[in-house]
């Protein structure tokens, strides 16, 4: 192994620490020599190896110039992609992790579609103006300072910092403490093509650690910008409808049996229950291991996202932590690994699905999926 | 020089790079593999097309909108109005809100359900053309709440 030598006599987290140093420093360094030397990077991304996927990606290292030439996005026109990239930009400036651009992003989106609305006389929702609906009379500024987009972020992101804990809040949830809006849950819908557009004009920050000022992939435990995280950081002993198991809608993460198993995203529980039966039909306990005569995937769990996404959890050892209704942050414990219903060893077999459709036809491949919003998931070896 | 510097960059971070090998979560060696012969292990209990408390849902959507499209009250008013139909995180979402920004006085036509598990539904109120309470209720011991608030357009 090669950290091995190290291992012996310095600490893990000073390590860690010590190893982010050396990178940045080595990854600054490597962009001075870029031009002359291409094949550096080529030795800088084998230096992570099991990271190599996500750094292929990109996670956000552009400073962006909201003068400069704009990346097309289906969904918007490039005035739209400008304001979004003032709002980048003044998150940069002033040092907000990732996560705070994406979340500014998506409250733009809702607010004001990303157009920098001027007060619309008789029309006008009270004085709100702007991309993010500020009022003058609610103390976010004079008309003349409400009238410049950059100001505008500005403020933005002055009181999105002063909420504790905001960098792992629900989207919504720290979109609304700071607009106070009569639709609190609006804000959520708009995550994915936030995502997209500061991935477009970043060089993919949705993929960053979304706490860490400092740039960098997430891993492990981090939750991306995205708002994306791994549920369980094992891997894959089974993918997703492979030839031999054309009817497994999932992936079977080999993680150990108590392994906590986490949010991949914030959202609502709609489903925490034991399925498990016999193939007479007769009900089965989920508190003790099922096996191949045992249908179901025991005790688990399905949480709708923003976007519709649903992902679900099986097979837990225990009832799951969390109650249908409630909302949950990404990272948020569900329950344990474990081997109830159908199962012929403890691992968590993971799902997401697409349209808000529970069945057959909403699921698609978790490994592309979670690999594209900052999470990947499976072959970490 | 310069190559030299590079190869040294590299061997250094190399040197301290711990690897995911060390992860908190590695995959102990005893765990057992799941059989690839295992088939279909998700959930086999899809749901019903129609579920017999339909319309106590849509009742408690309807009373949750008629009671936020009160854009004359109070904000108090407002939020007493409002927490017999919400779950308790709801009201603490709205609470600072100025009920004179709900842009209508009224729905315009029925709620419908999106959809539905046993315990959670998605309700639209439309309140205006283009314009709906995207409402996600839950079933919980008190009865159907509403528990998210969010809008639809277009």
């Amino acid at each position: 192994m090669t950290g091995s030598v190290i291992d012996a006599v310095v600490p893990r987290p000073a390590r860690r620490a010590l190893r982010r140093v050396v990178v940045a420093a080595s990854g600054a360094f490597m962009i001075m020599l870029l031009c002359a030397f291409g094949a550096a990077l080529a030795l800088l991304d084998g230096l992570s190896g099991d990271d190599a996927a996500t750094y292929n990606l990109g996670c956000g290292g552009t400073a962006v110039d909201p003068a400069g030439a704009m990346p097309g996005i289906a969904e918007l026109i490039e005035d739209q992609v400008r304001i979004a990239a003032v709002i980048v930009k003044v998150g940069q400036d002033r040092s907000v992790p990732p996560r705070g651009w994406v979340i500014a992003v998506a409250t733009a989106l809702q607010e004001s579609h990303l157009q920098n609305l001027p007060n619309l006389g008789a029309a006008n929702d009270h004085d709100s103006v702007g991309i993010f609906q500020q009022r003058p009379s609610q103390g976010w500024g004079t008309p003349a300072q409400l009238a410049d987009p950059a100001y505008q972020a500005g403020k933005f992101y002055e009181k999105l910092v002063t909420i504790p804990g905001w960098q792992n809040l629900p989207l919504t949830e720290a979109a609304q403490r700071v607009q106070r809006s009569a639709f609190p849950d609006a804000y959520a819908k708009h995550e994915p093509l936030a995502t997209k557009v500061v991935d477009a004009l970043t060089g993919g920050a949705g993929r960053a650690a979304g706490a860490d000022a400092q740039l960098r992939c997430a891993a492990g435990v981090d939750i991306a910008a995205s708002g994306w995280t791994a549920p369980v950081e094992a891997s894959i002993v089974s993918g997703f409808r492979t030839p031999s198991r054309p009817t497994h809608y999932g992936v079977d993460l080999g993680a150990a049996r108590e392994t906590p198993i986490r949010a991949a995203n914030a959202g609502v529980v709609i489903v925490a229950k034991c399925n498990a039966h016999l193939t007479n039909g007769i009900s089965y306990s989920c508190d003790r291991d099922g096996g191949y005569n045992v249908l179901g995937c025991g005790w688990y769990v399905d949480i709708l996202h923003a976007g519709r996404v649903i992902t679900r959890y099986c097979h837990m050892g225990s009832e799951p932590l969390v109650h249908v209704g409630q909302s949950v942050a990404a990272g948020e414990v569900l329950g344990y690994v474990g081997s109830s219903g159908h199962s012929s060893g403890p691992h968590l077999h993971f799902e997401v699905h697409l349209n808000g459709d529970r069945g057959r036809a909403g699921a698609v491949d978790p490994v592309p999926f979670m690999n594209k919003v900052g999470a990947p998931i499976g072959d970490l070896a | 020089m310069l190559v030299v510097v590079v190869a040294l960059t590299v061997l250094v971070a190399r040197l301290i790079d711990d690897r995911r090998a060390t992860a908190p979560y590695r995959v102990p060696d005893v765990v057992p593999t799941v059989h690839d012969t295992e088939g279909d292990d998700s959930a086999d209990d899809e749901a019903p097309s129609a579920y017999t408390d339909d319309a106590t849902v849509l009742a408690v959507a309807q009373a949750f909108a008629d009671a936020w499209l009160r854009p004359g009250v109070t904000a108090q008013e407002w939020l007493d109005g409002l927490r017999p139909h919400a779950t308790e995180s709801l009201i603490e979402n709205l609470d600072g809100v100025d009920p004179s920004e709900v842009p209508a006085n009224a729905t315009l036509g029925q709620p419908t359900i999106q959809t539905r598990t046993e315990s959670h539904a998605e309700v639209l109120v439309p309140i205006a053309a283009h314009d709906a309470l995207a409402l996600g209720l839950v079933g919980t011991d008190e009865g159907w709440r509403v528990a998210t608030l969010g809008r639809e357009t277009g």
